[in-house]
């Protein structure tokens, strides 16, 4: 039989997909926060959220009518006309988040809007409380303007999902690492998290990134940042990243953000890690905070109800300029402990589109003086644009000067302020690699033909997408003859990777270019051949080397791009400030 | 069991099965030897599932019976026995082994256990001199493939042709960039034209057979099996299932471009360029005019190798590309003084043909360099 689902098991469905777990909630309610403009804005959790979340913002507020019309579903300011939806500027615009909480929990609502266009009106307060969706009970409540939604007893009608809760610390911890990444994304608002009355991250308004960063990540971290700045065709990129070094076992200290929303995309996930490629250990990803400016009609954000992904109108243009600036500047600059750019200047890091106001529902709705849109707009110079780069690895290996070889392993070597070990192997490694890797580049890809072309069948939808690529793969020294049906015929191999199964190989770059249309394993094999041809041809280990050979390694380091780490992703060089020995032999405190 | 056997005998028995027991094993009876004493021999077993290796020698059996013990144990302890008689007992499922005041127990498995050898449906036989059969390996096993993913070309394909009135036994081996094959006239029964792949690792162990045996050599094979006999000594190979591509079709035809190369001059030529290409995925280039042949080669870091060699072609200038390492594996299988190269344009394979051993032939794709 079927019969018509009553409103509030649809409300129940939907609030599902939104609603997740308790950081879904402070997700929903952080970001109307910030759509409605807020300066400060104070997370309050009790039991990691399961007995109780409350969010307090300073922004616009809405009038008693917009706040009744608010727990509607599909209700929402963000979307003035249907046209909008494809430029989205805000961070909601469903129009689902708070009716979605309200369906599964026990949430109070208050709010105090000011009256628009005068900015001097103010409406009157007004307190909504609401069961599993249903308004209990209403009237006039006095706060100042903004609004103040605090959610108990979540999921108390849906049992399934209250049973795969997990514990305190963990739900907490989902909160907290959400509230870290909204807080990088909006330095202008002041964000404080506090679980069970104390206080677990503060960050007053900052005026720019850095102060951000140091406040969130701490000031070693920050210290060990670089900042990088790119863009092309109406793209615009800037944010800091980590040196090679310091690293993180998970992929949660990537924070990536497009147009001022947080996203975990593959594709920008990948781009950052290919950048680092032969620089990392396997299953180490650095620390990147990324702030990607794109036109809105560049990219979709309604591919998920929690708008984690997003879709580009020209994903292999972003994956390329976000792995070729990373990459760029790791090259420069990533040689020495680099400390944080010049002090930065103006600027609030932000949505760079030219949206004047999240425009109302309501005419109540208003746009509060001093509001960061407006600033934005003119899309203000990145603070980290480099003014001066620092001391060149050049100049850097040119300064330094060689005591001697300890252990027939590593070259001990100072300059000014600095002792500094270098592992003779990684080093040397390294050198070869990026010679063979030159080498390669420049001759182009040597192809052995095959005697007995091997023929290979794929799905329909994999035959589609190769049948796209083949001209790319001949590139690579793969000629691949589309046969007819599913089935190809493979007539070439690149002579470096003949002894290995081409056919297995096409199907990875079958898998990849699905996912990021990109040809990154062929490259990531023959770098894988080059790296190990380097790993032998190189001097080891145990080799004793004369002070004439630690001189000319130390000049072809100086040629050498990456000389600081081998290409597995070991460093090669270590810097020990004096003033750290100092440290060591009490001479300083 | 209990029986009484020269260690020298012993030793020879036992090393049959060492380049076929598995190391490491998830199946731990296949590092193990199955003993076997009946009537007045001893018969020790091994396998690796794929290949199984059976010998037999003479022994003063008091007691029939069997055991299993660690093949590699054994053999190493026979060999430093410090008799030249040995005494074998089993023991509760153990193997004492005496060798005068020397005394070893053994620990073994259940005989039981040890996989049975599946046995020939007799449907082909081939007699052939282990001689011939020898330079039949030797002259295609290098071009075998070692890439897993491609079954078929993993091991050797053995085929019966008619020339004539006799019947030939051709060997074919390929891994796709390269093809050799050379033929024998042979005896015995071989119903149909269908060939049989036998696989690499096999194909390593009749090299063994075919070098340290002795005796006549008897061969036969159905359709899963293939089964070389040589003496006391018995090696079971189980084919590789599948087709063998067909490699007729890619020997081109109406080749134009002749050249007969002096073989040392070649070799020793390209072994020159080779050095400056080693393993960095280069070629050495080819050139051609009347008369006259040049191999070049260059390294962006190392310089450059040109040498000249004249030889019998009257045809156009032309140039191709080649990894000096597939034309060097060809040439040291040829006793050949003069090789006869055969090219029709830089993207089809060049035949190499040896007037000494006119069956043989190689066929070498080219590079684009």
């Amino acid at each position: 039989m079927i019969r018509k689902l009553p409103e509030d098991l649809i409300c129940k469905i939907a609030a599902g997909e939104v609603i997740e777990r308790p950081a879904s909630v402070v997700k929903e309610l952080v970001e109307n926060a910030i759509d409605a403009g807020a300066r400060e804005i104070q997370i309050e959790i009790e039991d990691g959220g399961r007995q109780g979340i409350c969010v307090v913002d300073d922004g616009c507020g809405m009038s008693p009518e917009g706040a009744r019309l608010a727990l509607e579903r599909h209700a929402t300011s963000k979307l003035p006309t249907d046209e909008d939806l494809f430029r989205i500027c805000t961070l909601g615009f469903r129009g689902e988040a708070l009716p979605s909480i309200a369906a599964v929990s026990w949430l109070t609502l208050e709010s105090r809007g000011r009256i628009y266009p005068a900015p001097t009106g103010i409406s009157e307060g007004i307190r909504i409380e609401i069961e599993g969706g249903k308004i209990v009970k209403q009237g006039p409540s006095a706060l100042p303007v903004g609004t103040r939604i605090s959610v108990r007893n979540l999921f108390f009608n849906t049992p399934a999902r209250l049973k795969f809760m997990k514990g305190r610390e963990t739900e907490f911890s989902h909160i907290s690492h959400w509230v870290e990444t909204i807080a990088l994304a909006y330095p202008q608002i002041g964000f404080t998290l506090t679980h069970q009355g104390k206080r677990e991250l503060f960050s007053p308004p900052r005026a720019n990134i850095t102060e951000r960063v140091r406040d969130l990540l701490g000031v070693d971290l920050a210290g060990a940042m670089i900042s990088f700045q790119g863009g092309r065709g109406g793209l615009e990129l800037f944010g800091v990243c980590s040196r090679h070094d310091i690293t993180s076992g998970t992929s949660r200290s990537l924070y990536l953000f497009v147009n001022g929303r947080a996203v975990r995309d593959r594709l920008l996930q990948h781009a950052v890690i290919a950048a680092y490629e032969n620089l990392l250990m396997k299953g180490r990803y650095p620390w990147v905070v990324l702030y990607l400016q794109v036109p809105p009609d560049f990219v979709d954000v309604n591919v998920h109800p929690t708008k984690n992904e997003v879709r580009f109108a020209q994903s292999q243009g972003v994956h390329e300029l976000v792995r070729e600036t990373i990459r760029g500047i790791l090259q420069e600059r990533a040689h020495v402990g680099a400390p944080l750019a010049a002090p930065l200047q103006n600027t609030v890091v932000g949505r760079g589109d030219p949206v004047g106001r999240p425009s109302g529902d309501a005419e109540v709705l208003g746009d509060p003086p001093g509001r960061p849109y407006s600033d934005l707009s003119g899309g203000g110079v990145w603070p980290y644009a480099p003014t001066e780069y620092q001391e060149s690895f050049k100049s850097f290996t040119s300064s330094i000067r060689v005591i001697g070889q300890v252990h027939q392993t590593y070259l001990v070597c100072e300059n000014d302020d600095k002792l500094i070990l270098i592992d003779q192997h990684a080093a040397h490694e390294r050198i070869g690699f990026e010679k063979l890797k030159r080498q390669f580049e420049a001759e182009g890809i040597a192809r052995q033909r095959l005697l007995i072309p091997e023929n290979f069948d794929l799905t329909p939808s994999d035959a589609e997408i190769l049948k796209k690529y083949l001209p790319d793969l001949e590139q690579f020294g793969l000629e691949v003859e589309f046969f007819g049906g599913h089935t190809f015929i493979l007539r070439t191999v690149p002579v470096l990777l003949s002894d290995a199964s081409c056919v297995a190989l096409i199907q990875d770059l079958i898998q990849e270019i699905q996912a990021f249309e990109k040809l990154t394993p062929i490259e990531e094999r023959v770098h894988e051949i080059l790296e190990r041809m380097a790993c032998h041809a190189q001097v080891r280990a145990g080799d004793r080397l004369t002070p004439l050979e630690i001189e000319a390694l130390l000049a072809e380091m100086e040629q050498t791009r990456f000389a600081y780490s081998c290409p597995h992703g070991r460093p090669a060089l270590l810097q020990i400030p004096f003033g750290e020995i100092e440290k060591w032999f009490r001479r300083k405190i | 069991m209990e029986l009484k056997i020269k260690k020298a005998s012993l030793q020879g028995l036992l090393k049959w099965g060492q380049g076929i027991v598995e190391k490491k094993s998830t199946m731990p009876i296949l590092s193990n030897i199955l003993l076997e004493a009946s009537g007045t021999k001893l018969q020790a077993s091994a396998t690796d599932l794929e290949i199984a290796i059976i010998a037999e020698q003479e022994a003063e059996v008091k007691k029939e019976g069997k055991v299993v013990v660690n093949a590699r144990n054994l053999y190493e302890i026979v060999r430093e026995a410090p008799e030249d008689t040995i005494l074998l007992t089993s023991k509760s499922g153990a193997l004492e082994l005496v060798s005068g005041k020397s005394k070893f127990k053994i620990l073994g498995m259940n005989p039981e256990e040890f996989p049975n050898l599946p046995p020939l449906s007799s449907k082909g036989e081939i007699a052939i001199k282990s001689d011939d059969l020898e330079e039949l390996i030797d002259k295609t096993f290098y071009a075998i493939s070692s890439d897993e993913a491609r079954r078929n070309l993993n091991g050797l394909y053995l085929v019966r042709l008619e020339e004539g009135d006799k019947s030939v036994l051709r060997i074919v081996g390929t891994d796709g960039h390269r093809l050799s094959y050379t033929q024998r006239e042979f005896g015995g029964k071989w119903k149909g034209g269908k060939g049989i792949i036998v696989p690499r690792k096999g194909i390593s162990e009749v090299k063994k057979l075919l070098a340290d045996g002795d005796g006549d050599l008897g061969i036969a094979f159905d359709e899963k099996a293939i089964l070389f006999k040589r003496g006391p000594v018995s090696l079971l190979i189980r084919l590789i299932e599948g087709d063998f591509p067909a490699y007729e079709q890619v020997i081109p035809k109406g080749v134009e471009k002749i050249v007969s190369v002096p073989k040392e001059a070649l070799l020793g030529g390209l072994r020159r360029a080779a050095i400056l290409v080693n393993d960095q995925g280069r070629g050495v280039g080819l050139s051609f005019s009347a008369g006259m042949m040049e191999i070049k080669a260059q390294h962006p870091d190392l310089g450059e190798a040109h040498e000249e060699i004249s030889v019998a072609y009257q045809g156009p200038h032309f140039q191709v590309g080649f990894n000096p390492r597939y034309l060097l594996d060809v040439l040291a299988v040829l006793e050949d003084e003069k090789v006869v190269l055969e090219l029709k344009d830089e993207v089809s394979p060049c035949v190499i043909r040896s007037e000494f051993d006119r069956g043989f032939l190689a066929l070498v794709m080219p590079m684009r360099i």
